[in-house]
Protein backbone atom coordinates (compact mmCIF):
# COMPACT_ATOMS: atom_id res chain seq x y z
CA UNK A 1 0.00 0.00 0.00
CA UNK A 2 1.33 3.73 -0.87
CA UNK A 3 1.81 6.02 1.78
CA UNK A 4 1.11 9.30 0.04
CA UNK A 5 2.50 11.13 3.01
CA UNK A 6 5.98 9.69 2.06
CA UNK A 7 6.15 11.81 -0.71
CA UNK A 8 8.39 15.07 -0.38
CA UNK A 9 5.98 18.10 0.66
CA UNK A 10 7.28 20.09 -2.18
CA UNK A 11 7.55 17.55 -4.63
CA UNK A 12 4.00 16.52 -4.01
CA UNK A 13 2.81 20.08 -4.74
CA UNK A 14 4.86 20.06 -8.12
CA UNK A 15 3.13 16.93 -8.75
CA UNK A 16 -0.25 18.43 -8.22
CA UNK A 17 0.42 21.82 -9.80
CA UNK A 18 2.19 20.92 -13.01
CA UNK A 19 2.61 16.90 -13.93
CA UNK A 20 -1.12 16.43 -15.49
CA UNK A 21 -0.09 13.48 -17.86
CA UNK A 22 2.85 11.13 -18.64
CA UNK A 23 3.67 13.76 -21.54
CA UNK A 24 3.62 16.78 -19.56
CA UNK A 25 6.09 15.10 -17.25
CA UNK A 26 8.02 13.72 -20.30
CA UNK A 27 7.89 17.91 -21.47
CA UNK A 28 9.12 19.30 -18.35
CA UNK A 29 12.28 17.22 -18.19
CA UNK A 30 13.00 17.26 -21.61
CA UNK A 31 12.66 21.41 -21.00
CA UNK A 32 14.90 21.04 -18.22
CA UNK A 33 17.65 18.82 -19.30
CA UNK A 34 17.89 20.67 -22.60
CA UNK A 35 16.81 24.31 -21.46
CA UNK A 36 17.17 26.45 -25.01
CA UNK A 37 14.98 23.96 -27.26
CA UNK A 38 13.42 25.74 -30.14
CA UNK A 39 11.19 23.37 -31.44
CA UNK A 40 7.69 22.88 -33.33
CA UNK A 41 5.49 20.16 -31.89
CA UNK A 42 6.73 17.86 -34.76
CA UNK A 43 10.33 17.90 -33.67
CA UNK A 44 9.88 18.58 -29.95
CA UNK A 45 7.67 15.17 -30.53
CA UNK A 46 10.48 13.40 -32.52
CA UNK A 47 12.47 14.57 -29.57
CA UNK A 48 10.46 13.09 -26.70
CA UNK A 49 9.41 9.75 -28.91
CA UNK A 50 5.48 11.04 -29.16
CA UNK A 51 3.19 11.78 -31.50
CA UNK A 52 2.95 15.63 -32.53
CA UNK A 53 -0.83 15.57 -32.55
CA UNK A 54 -0.54 13.81 -28.66
CA UNK A 55 2.10 16.44 -27.11
CA UNK A 56 0.25 19.52 -29.03
CA UNK A 57 -3.00 20.73 -26.52
CA UNK A 58 0.10 19.92 -23.32
CA UNK A 59 2.31 22.26 -25.14
CA UNK A 60 0.07 24.83 -25.04
CA UNK A 61 -1.22 24.14 -21.47
CA UNK A 62 2.80 24.80 -20.61
CA UNK A 63 2.56 27.65 -22.58
CA UNK A 64 -0.41 29.03 -20.03
CA UNK A 65 1.33 28.44 -17.35
CA UNK A 66 4.17 30.51 -18.32
CA UNK A 67 6.60 27.62 -18.69
CA UNK A 68 7.19 27.55 -22.05
CA UNK A 69 6.93 30.72 -24.73
CA UNK A 70 5.12 30.26 -27.67
CA UNK A 71 5.20 32.38 -31.08
CA UNK A 72 3.32 32.25 -33.93
CA UNK A 73 5.16 32.18 -37.15
CA UNK A 74 2.59 32.54 -40.24
CA UNK A 75 3.38 31.81 -44.03
CA UNK A 76 4.02 28.81 -45.67
CA UNK A 77 3.98 25.73 -42.81
CA UNK A 78 2.37 28.14 -40.30
CA UNK A 79 3.84 26.77 -36.76
CA UNK A 80 4.29 28.06 -33.45
CA UNK A 81 7.47 27.50 -31.57
CA UNK A 82 8.17 26.95 -28.51
CA UNK A 83 10.40 27.59 -25.73
CA UNK A 84 11.44 27.02 -22.04
CA UNK A 85 10.86 30.18 -19.89
CA UNK A 86 10.73 29.01 -16.12
CA UNK A 87 11.23 30.79 -13.33
CA UNK A 88 13.89 29.71 -11.22
CA UNK A 89 11.82 28.40 -8.67
CA UNK A 90 10.27 25.99 -10.95
CA UNK A 91 13.61 25.06 -12.25
CA UNK A 92 14.24 24.36 -8.70
CA UNK A 93 10.73 21.81 -8.12
CA UNK A 94 11.87 20.37 -11.24
CA UNK A 95 15.14 19.45 -9.96
CA UNK A 96 13.51 17.95 -7.17
CA UNK A 97 11.20 16.08 -8.79
CA UNK A 98 14.11 14.25 -10.66
CA UNK A 99 15.81 13.17 -7.71
CA UNK A 100 12.79 12.10 -6.29
CA UNK A 101 12.23 9.66 -9.02
CA UNK A 102 15.45 8.32 -8.19
CA UNK A 103 13.77 6.77 -5.19
CA UNK A 104 11.70 4.08 -5.92
CA UNK A 105 8.87 4.37 -3.74
CA UNK A 106 8.46 8.44 -3.99
CA UNK A 107 8.74 7.32 -7.88
CA UNK A 108 5.35 4.85 -7.21
CA UNK A 109 3.58 7.61 -5.28
CA UNK A 110 4.53 9.92 -8.16
CA UNK A 111 3.02 7.85 -11.24
CA UNK A 112 0.34 6.77 -8.72
CA UNK A 113 -0.76 10.60 -8.87
CA UNK A 114 -0.68 10.58 -12.15
CA UNK A 115 -2.02 7.75 -13.05
CA UNK A 116 -5.11 9.41 -11.23
CA UNK A 117 -4.88 12.52 -13.35
CA UNK A 118 -4.56 10.78 -16.72
CA UNK A 119 -8.17 8.80 -15.21
CA UNK A 120 -9.71 11.91 -14.60
CA UNK A 121 -8.71 13.45 -18.11
CA UNK B 1 53.99 42.42 -46.92
CA UNK B 2 54.41 45.28 -45.00
CA UNK B 3 54.24 45.54 -41.37
CA UNK B 4 50.88 47.27 -40.87
CA UNK B 5 49.39 44.90 -43.52
CA UNK B 6 50.57 41.83 -41.61
CA UNK B 7 48.79 43.80 -38.55
CA UNK B 8 46.03 44.05 -39.36
CA UNK B 9 45.69 40.42 -41.03
CA UNK B 10 46.47 39.31 -37.62
CA UNK B 11 43.84 41.61 -36.03
CA UNK B 12 41.62 40.21 -38.38
CA UNK B 13 41.79 36.59 -36.58
CA UNK B 14 39.97 34.99 -34.55
CA UNK B 15 42.11 32.38 -32.61
CA UNK B 16 40.36 29.04 -31.99
CA UNK B 17 42.69 28.52 -28.64
CA UNK B 18 43.66 25.01 -29.30
CA UNK B 19 47.10 24.80 -29.88
CA UNK B 20 48.45 23.42 -33.22
CA UNK B 21 45.53 24.12 -35.25
CA UNK B 22 45.89 28.52 -34.61
CA UNK B 23 49.68 27.70 -36.21
CA UNK B 24 48.50 25.85 -39.09
CA UNK B 25 45.88 28.73 -39.82
CA UNK B 26 48.67 31.37 -39.53
CA UNK B 27 46.87 32.91 -36.32
CA UNK B 28 43.07 32.06 -36.54
CA UNK B 29 39.77 31.45 -38.11
CA UNK B 30 39.39 34.69 -40.74
CA UNK B 31 36.65 37.12 -38.63
CA UNK B 32 33.08 37.40 -39.61
CA UNK B 33 33.31 34.22 -42.14
CA UNK B 34 32.01 30.39 -41.77
CA UNK B 35 34.51 27.30 -41.43
CA UNK B 36 33.58 23.93 -42.39
CA UNK B 37 35.13 20.99 -40.12
CA UNK B 38 34.45 17.81 -42.35
CA UNK B 39 35.24 14.30 -41.22
CA UNK B 40 33.53 10.84 -40.27
CA UNK B 41 31.72 10.29 -37.20
CA UNK B 42 33.85 9.73 -34.24
CA UNK B 43 36.79 11.96 -35.61
CA UNK B 44 35.97 14.78 -33.36
CA UNK B 45 34.65 17.04 -35.15
CA UNK B 46 31.98 18.31 -32.28
CA UNK B 47 34.70 17.89 -29.78
CA UNK B 48 36.63 20.81 -31.63
CA UNK B 49 33.72 22.66 -32.14
CA UNK B 50 33.11 22.77 -28.39
CA UNK B 51 36.38 23.57 -27.71
CA UNK B 52 36.55 26.28 -29.94
CA UNK B 53 33.22 28.09 -28.41
CA UNK B 54 35.04 27.29 -24.60
CA UNK B 55 38.14 28.40 -25.65
CA UNK B 56 36.84 31.73 -26.28
CA UNK B 57 34.74 32.01 -23.44
CA UNK B 58 37.67 31.43 -21.39
CA UNK B 59 40.91 32.65 -23.16
CA UNK B 60 38.86 35.67 -25.23
CA UNK B 61 36.09 36.74 -23.32
CA UNK B 62 33.81 35.95 -26.55
CA UNK B 63 30.24 34.72 -25.29
CA UNK B 64 29.39 31.15 -27.62
CA UNK B 65 26.43 30.05 -29.73
CA UNK B 66 26.03 26.19 -30.31
CA UNK B 67 23.28 25.56 -32.29
CA UNK B 68 22.60 21.51 -32.37
CA UNK B 69 20.33 20.02 -34.80
CA UNK B 70 21.44 16.10 -33.82
CA UNK B 71 22.63 15.42 -30.13
CA UNK B 72 20.79 17.00 -27.23
CA UNK B 73 22.43 19.18 -25.54
CA UNK B 74 22.66 17.14 -22.22
CA UNK B 75 24.59 14.70 -24.52
CA UNK B 76 27.17 17.71 -25.76
CA UNK B 77 27.31 18.65 -21.65
CA UNK B 78 28.57 15.28 -20.48
CA UNK B 79 31.13 15.20 -23.82
CA UNK B 80 32.06 18.16 -22.95
CA UNK B 81 33.02 17.98 -19.53
CA UNK B 82 34.94 14.85 -20.83
CA UNK B 83 37.48 16.96 -23.10
CA UNK B 84 37.59 19.53 -19.52
CA UNK B 85 34.82 22.08 -20.31
CA UNK B 86 31.95 22.98 -18.32
CA UNK B 87 28.81 24.08 -20.94
CA UNK B 88 26.39 24.31 -18.02
CA UNK B 89 28.59 26.59 -16.28
CA UNK B 90 29.32 29.17 -19.25
CA UNK B 91 25.21 29.06 -19.40
CA UNK B 92 24.71 29.68 -15.92
CA UNK B 93 27.28 32.98 -16.31
CA UNK B 94 25.31 34.19 -19.54
CA UNK B 95 27.97 33.06 -21.75
CA UNK B 96 26.58 30.62 -23.55
CA UNK B 97 23.25 29.15 -25.10
CA UNK B 98 22.91 25.75 -26.51
CA UNK B 99 19.88 25.61 -29.10
CA UNK B 100 18.93 22.25 -30.07
CA UNK B 101 16.58 22.92 -32.73
CA UNK B 102 15.65 21.35 -36.05
CA UNK B 103 17.21 22.87 -39.55
CA UNK B 104 13.93 24.07 -40.85
CA UNK B 105 12.99 25.85 -37.14
CA UNK B 106 16.34 27.71 -37.02
CA UNK B 107 15.89 28.27 -40.79
CA UNK B 108 13.04 30.18 -40.76
CA UNK B 109 14.18 31.46 -37.83
CA UNK B 110 17.14 32.93 -38.93
CA UNK B 111 15.63 34.53 -41.63
CA UNK B 112 12.69 36.24 -38.92
CA UNK B 113 13.41 39.81 -38.09
CA UNK B 114 13.34 39.53 -34.44
CA UNK B 115 12.94 35.95 -34.33
CA UNK B 116 14.80 34.00 -31.39
CA UNK B 117 17.98 33.56 -33.21
CA UNK B 118 18.47 37.71 -33.36
CA UNK B 119 17.23 37.57 -29.49
CA UNK B 120 19.79 34.98 -28.34
CA UNK B 121 22.69 36.34 -30.22
CA UNK B 122 21.56 39.98 -28.77
CA UNK B 123 21.14 38.34 -25.26
CA UNK B 124 24.44 37.28 -24.48
CA UNK B 125 26.53 39.32 -26.99
CA UNK B 126 27.85 36.11 -28.93
CA UNK B 127 31.04 36.67 -30.92
CA UNK B 128 31.53 32.40 -31.70
CA UNK B 129 28.76 30.50 -33.22
CA UNK B 130 29.12 26.76 -33.68
CA UNK B 131 26.30 24.86 -35.63
CA UNK B 132 26.36 20.58 -35.35
CA UNK B 133 25.75 19.85 -38.28
CA UNK B 134 25.07 21.26 -41.77
CA UNK B 135 24.29 17.73 -42.98
CA UNK B 136 21.29 17.68 -41.30
CA UNK B 137 20.04 20.87 -43.72
CA UNK B 138 19.53 17.28 -45.97
CA UNK B 139 16.21 16.61 -43.76
CA UNK B 140 14.87 19.26 -45.53
CA UNK B 141 15.61 18.72 -49.13
CA UNK B 142 17.37 16.31 -51.51
CA UNK B 143 17.49 18.29 -53.99
CA UNK B 144 21.15 19.51 -54.92
CA UNK B 145 20.27 23.28 -56.12
CA UNK B 146 18.15 23.84 -53.32
CA UNK B 147 20.23 22.34 -50.91
CA UNK B 148 23.40 24.50 -52.12
CA UNK B 149 20.59 27.96 -51.87
CA UNK B 150 19.31 26.64 -47.98
CA UNK B 151 23.26 26.59 -47.10
CA UNK B 152 24.14 29.84 -48.76
CA UNK B 153 20.75 31.33 -47.24
CA UNK B 154 21.56 30.40 -43.27
CA UNK B 155 25.32 30.56 -43.45
CA UNK B 156 24.72 34.11 -45.29
CA UNK B 157 22.40 34.91 -42.21
CA UNK B 158 25.17 33.81 -39.96
CA UNK B 159 27.24 36.00 -41.34
CA UNK B 160 24.98 39.31 -40.52
CA UNK B 161 25.91 39.21 -36.78
CA UNK B 162 29.30 40.25 -35.75
CA UNK B 163 29.84 36.87 -35.40
CA UNK B 164 32.58 33.70 -36.81
CA UNK B 165 31.19 30.46 -37.19
CA UNK B 166 32.16 27.20 -37.34
CA UNK B 167 30.17 24.09 -38.89
CA UNK B 168 30.84 20.82 -39.03
CA UNK B 169 29.76 17.80 -42.07
CA UNK B 170 29.73 14.35 -41.84
CA UNK B 171 31.87 12.66 -44.75
CA UNK B 172 30.01 9.44 -45.75
CA UNK B 173 33.02 7.15 -45.23
CA UNK B 174 35.28 6.14 -42.75
CA UNK B 175 38.73 6.12 -44.45
CA UNK B 176 39.49 5.81 -48.19
CA UNK B 177 37.58 8.18 -50.53
CA UNK B 178 37.20 11.89 -49.93
CA UNK B 179 35.17 14.38 -51.41
CA UNK B 180 35.03 18.30 -51.13
CA UNK B 181 32.39 19.66 -49.06
CA UNK B 182 28.92 18.81 -50.31
CA UNK B 183 26.02 20.87 -52.02
CA UNK B 184 28.48 23.22 -52.78
CA UNK B 185 29.60 23.88 -49.28
CA UNK B 186 33.22 24.44 -49.95
CA UNK B 187 32.72 26.86 -52.50
CA UNK B 188 30.89 29.43 -49.97
CA UNK B 189 32.77 28.73 -46.90
CA UNK B 190 36.17 30.75 -45.92
CA UNK B 191 37.72 27.92 -44.39
CA UNK B 192 37.89 24.00 -44.95
CA UNK B 193 39.29 21.58 -42.09
CA UNK B 194 39.47 17.89 -42.90
CA UNK B 195 39.64 15.24 -40.07
CA UNK B 196 40.86 11.85 -41.19
CA UNK B 197 41.00 8.42 -39.73
CA UNK B 198 44.26 6.90 -40.23
CA UNK B 199 45.26 3.24 -39.79
CA UNK B 200 49.29 3.15 -37.99
CA UNK B 201 49.77 -0.40 -36.92
CA UNK B 202 46.65 -1.82 -36.53
CA UNK B 203 45.06 1.15 -34.44
CA UNK B 204 43.01 4.33 -35.23
CA UNK B 205 44.60 7.59 -35.56
CA UNK B 206 43.51 10.95 -36.21
CA UNK B 207 44.85 13.46 -38.62
CA UNK B 208 43.79 17.13 -39.42
CA UNK B 209 44.59 19.41 -42.19
CA UNK B 210 43.92 22.48 -43.71
CA UNK B 211 42.32 21.73 -46.96
CA UNK B 212 41.36 25.92 -47.62
CA UNK B 213 41.85 29.04 -45.67
CA UNK B 214 41.23 31.79 -48.11
CA UNK B 215 43.52 34.73 -48.63
CA UNK B 216 45.85 32.83 -46.36
CA UNK B 217 49.16 31.12 -46.22
CA UNK B 218 48.27 27.82 -44.19
CA UNK B 219 49.84 24.92 -42.94
CA UNK B 220 49.32 22.07 -45.87
CA UNK B 221 51.09 19.63 -43.37
CA UNK B 222 48.58 16.42 -42.10
CA UNK B 223 48.81 16.34 -38.63
CA UNK B 224 48.58 14.28 -35.78
CA UNK B 225 45.06 15.33 -33.53
CA UNK B 226 44.66 14.28 -30.27
CA UNK B 227 41.61 14.19 -28.08
CA UNK B 228 42.34 13.85 -24.90
CA UNK B 229 40.86 14.96 -21.20
CA UNK B 230 41.71 18.53 -21.20
CA UNK B 231 40.90 18.89 -25.01
CA UNK B 232 42.45 18.31 -28.25
CA UNK B 233 46.15 18.74 -29.30
CA UNK B 234 47.15 19.25 -32.64
CA UNK B 235 50.92 17.16 -33.02
CA UNK B 236 53.49 17.29 -35.40
CA UNK B 237 53.45 15.91 -39.15
CA UNK B 238 53.37 11.93 -39.55
CA UNK B 239 56.77 11.85 -40.12
CA UNK B 240 57.97 8.81 -42.14
CA UNK B 241 54.47 7.74 -43.82
CA UNK B 242 52.82 8.74 -47.12
CA UNK B 243 49.25 8.53 -47.74
CA UNK B 244 47.52 9.09 -45.04
CA UNK B 245 44.82 10.66 -46.35
CA UNK B 246 43.86 7.19 -47.94
CA UNK B 247 43.34 5.71 -44.33
CA UNK B 248 45.81 3.67 -44.85
CA UNK B 249 49.36 5.16 -44.89
CA UNK B 250 52.35 3.29 -45.68
CA UNK B 251 56.51 3.51 -44.63
CA UNK B 252 58.62 5.77 -47.11
CA UNK B 253 60.90 4.33 -48.88
CA UNK B 254 63.77 6.22 -47.11
CA UNK B 255 62.27 4.98 -43.23
CA UNK B 256 62.17 1.05 -44.71
CA UNK B 257 65.33 1.18 -46.13
CA UNK B 258 66.76 2.84 -42.89
CA UNK B 259 65.03 -0.33 -41.08
CA UNK B 260 66.91 -2.37 -43.48
CA UNK B 261 69.75 -1.47 -42.46
CA UNK B 262 69.52 -1.54 -38.86
CA UNK B 263 67.99 -5.35 -39.00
Amino acid sequence: MLDFENLDPQVSFFVDEFIDSFITWDLILFFHENPYTVGSPSSIAMSIGRLDADIEPYLDELAEKGILSHEHRLGDGAETIYAYKPQPEFEKMVSEFKRALKDRASRLIIVSKVLQKEARR
Amino acid sequence: MVDSAVAKANADRVPTGIDGLDEMLGGGLLYNSVAVIKGAPGTGKSCLGMEFISKGILDYNESGLIITFEEFPRQLYRDAISIGFDLRAYEHDQKLRTIFTTPAVFLREIQQPGGIFDRTIEEISAKRVFVDSMTQLERITQDPVQLRELMYTFLNGLLRYDITALVTQEDAFITGNMSVAEAGLSYIVDTIIQLRYVEISSSMDRAILVLKHRASNHDKSIRRMLITSSGIEVKAVFEGREGILSGNPYVTRRIKKAEEFLK
